[in-house]
């Protein structure tokens, strides 16, 4: 049985790998099998790094099988050169996959936003009202425009207007509390998935 | 004293080869059971002490294999294979190498039997009595010096030992097992004493026993004075963990210029004497100038290590410490993966499987 560690950037991205290797290939993850790395940033550091590719050679050493899946960020091209080059530099071994379809400048969060259940389109519909409406206010006595809220913003208030008051739903919001596997607010077979289970093809399909 | 930087371990017990390389002032080795760690300890014990031919016995001896016939000396080589010469050499900082090879000696048949099955039977395996130790050491510039020892098995039960008078030993190393309890507190403690060092060993176990206001060497053995007990008490009526930590904080302060091996460091200690037994270390293995190398599998240790090296006073000492972590793997045979504290604390901070 190969041996897979998963490399990602933080909480939310591996709560969604957990649960969509559960759901799409009954494949239930080891509880080290997914290492949080903090990113891009965090890796290319001096004290980042060492950890890391101690734990990708542990595994390649076993005849294991690294995958790194982080955020495009602002120029996919860049982003994919800069880990390849890293890798070479390094001398370590790994599969990489980067959000949101491993074509596309973005992240995890856009990834997300495109497998929202379609009913719930409307929802996300508000949401681009309240950025517009902000972009367009002038406060007075400040010279600097508003800040857009995060994309995580975005991802917490379309959780948060479809669960429920209580103290336990509310709960689920964060990002550790997610069940993407939950149908009325996810499509884990959305179209926009077909990238990133290609790419999980090769390492989980049966 | 000059610092061990490197060493290269073959053919020893379950290691094929085996490289450590940028060893550090405190070393710590961890992974998990059976991995090898003991074994590593026990290269650095032999190497350090090559030209004693003693110490492969003493080494089985400390895993309770006691001598029973001269095939026991097959327990130091790799697959128990005497065809697979165990070779360990190491590299100090001041570019000195040492190197020891283990080569068995190997009787002659001498079987004068006519009975054509009885001399087939004799030459099938070839039998050893003893080990020929062949160490040399390598000063830079000037020619590498080779030397020999050897230890001869006499039947039925004696073990032979002949020293090379021709080579002086400078260091001296000292071997911790995790299981066998040390009696050598007393000798120890009575050194340190002569040395007018007492107190840094009091201090050191005050941190788990504030109520030891002193400790007194008798002529049948250590005792402890608490506060409010009127007699003195030996020290062998204390927990497991009170002694084990008198070893090896004895065995540090003990002699100047050491090397001080400490298999399984935190067995039989509460984890609350952690970190008091890591200060000590560190501030004793300062003060004497000791080389240590530590096994642990405890993740408490490992996280009670990070602490401390992040209070102030002994940021400095993040810098003279390496963690490797020890694995047998598929494809590189027995492999160690080298951490800097940095490093270190982000693989503990990431909950990595460091241990």
């Amino acid at each position: 049985m190969t041996s897979i560690k998963i490399f990602v950037e933080g909480i939310a991205d591996e709560k969604f790998i957990i649960d969509y290797l559960k759901n799409e290939y009954n494949y239930s993850i080891e509880k080290n099998g997914i290492i949080i790395t903090n990113g891009w940033d965090s890796i290319n550091s001096k004290e980042g790094s060492e950890a890391i590719i101690n734990e990708m050679n542990k595994n390649s050493d076993n005849d294991g099988v690294n995958l790194l899946i982080f955020d495009s960020d602002n120029d996919f091209t860049q982003r994919k050169d800069d880990l390849t080059n890293w890798k070479t530099g390094k001398k370590v071994n790994f599969e990489l996959f980067l959000w949101p379809n491993n074509k596309d400048n973005g992240d995890f969060e856009i990834l997300l936003e495109n497998i929202i259940n379609p009913i719930n389109k409307p929802i996300l519909d508000c949401w681009d009202n309240y950025e517009n409406c902000l972009k367009q206010k002038q406060i007075p006595n400040r010279s600097a425009p508003l800040t857009t809220p995060a994309r995580k913003t975005k991802v917490y208030a379309y959780l948060e207007a479809l669960l429920g008051e209580s103290k336990s739903q509310k709960k689920k919001i964060k990002e550790i509390n997610r069940n993407y596997n939950e149908v009325e607010h996810w499509d884990l077979n959305s179209q926009y998935m077909n990238s990133f289970k290609s790419f999980l093809d090769t390492y989980f399909k049966r | 004293m000059s610092l061990i930087k490197n060493i290269v371990i073959k053919n020893f017990r379950g290691f094929k080869e085996l490289k450590i390389e940028d060893i550090n002032h405190i070393n710590i080795l961890v992974g998990n059971n059976n991995s090898g760690k003991s074994s590593v300890l026990e290269a650095f014990f032999l190497i350090m002490g090559m030209s004693n031919p003693l110490l492969p016995d003493n080494i089985n001896r400390i895993r309770g294999l006691k001598f029973k016939n001269a095939n026991d000396f097959k327990f130091l080589f790799h697959q128990l294979n005497l065809e697979n010469t165990p070779k360990i050499e190491c590299t100090f900082n001041n570019e000195v190498k040492r190197s020891l090879t283990l080569e068995p000696i190997i009787t002659k048949n001498t079987s004068s039997s006519n009975n054509i099955d009885e001399i087939e039977a004799s030459s099938a395996a070839p039998n050893i009595n003893g080990l020929n130790l062949k160490f040399s050491n390598k000063i830079k510039h000037s020619p590498n010096k080779s030397y020999k020892s050897s230890l001869i098995f006499n039947p039925p039960s004696e073990l032979i030992p002949t020293f090379n008078n021709n080579y002086q030993e400078e260091y001296s190393a000292v071997l911790l097992s995790g299981n066998i309890s040390d009696d050598n507190a007393l000798r120890r403690y009575s050194e340190i004493l002569k040395h007018k060092k007492g107190n840094i060993v009091l201090k050191a176990i005050q941190k788990i026993d504030p109520k030891i206001i002193n400790i007194l060497p008798l002529k049948d053995g250590l005792y402890f004075d608490y506060e409010d007990i009127n007699e003195l008490v030996p020290v062998n009526l204390s927990g497991d963990g009170v002694r084990k930590f008198l070893n090896i904080v004895t065995t540090i302060a003990e002699k100047q210029n050491s090397f001080i091996l400490i298999d399984e460091i935190e067995n039989g200690l509460h984890y609350s004497a952690h970190k008091g037994l890591w200060e000590s270390i560190i501030n004793i293995s300062k003060e004497f100038n000791t080389q240590l190398f530590i096994t642990s599998h405890n993740i408490e240790t490992l996280k009670c290590v990070k602490e401390l090296l992040e209070e102030t006073k002994y940021i400095d000492y993040q810098q003279k410490i390496s963690i490797y972590k020890l694995a047998q793997t598929k494809k590189q045979g027995a492999k160690t993966y080298k951490y800097t504290f940095d490093g270190f604390k982000s693989a503990i901070d990431l909950n990595t499987e460091i241990r």
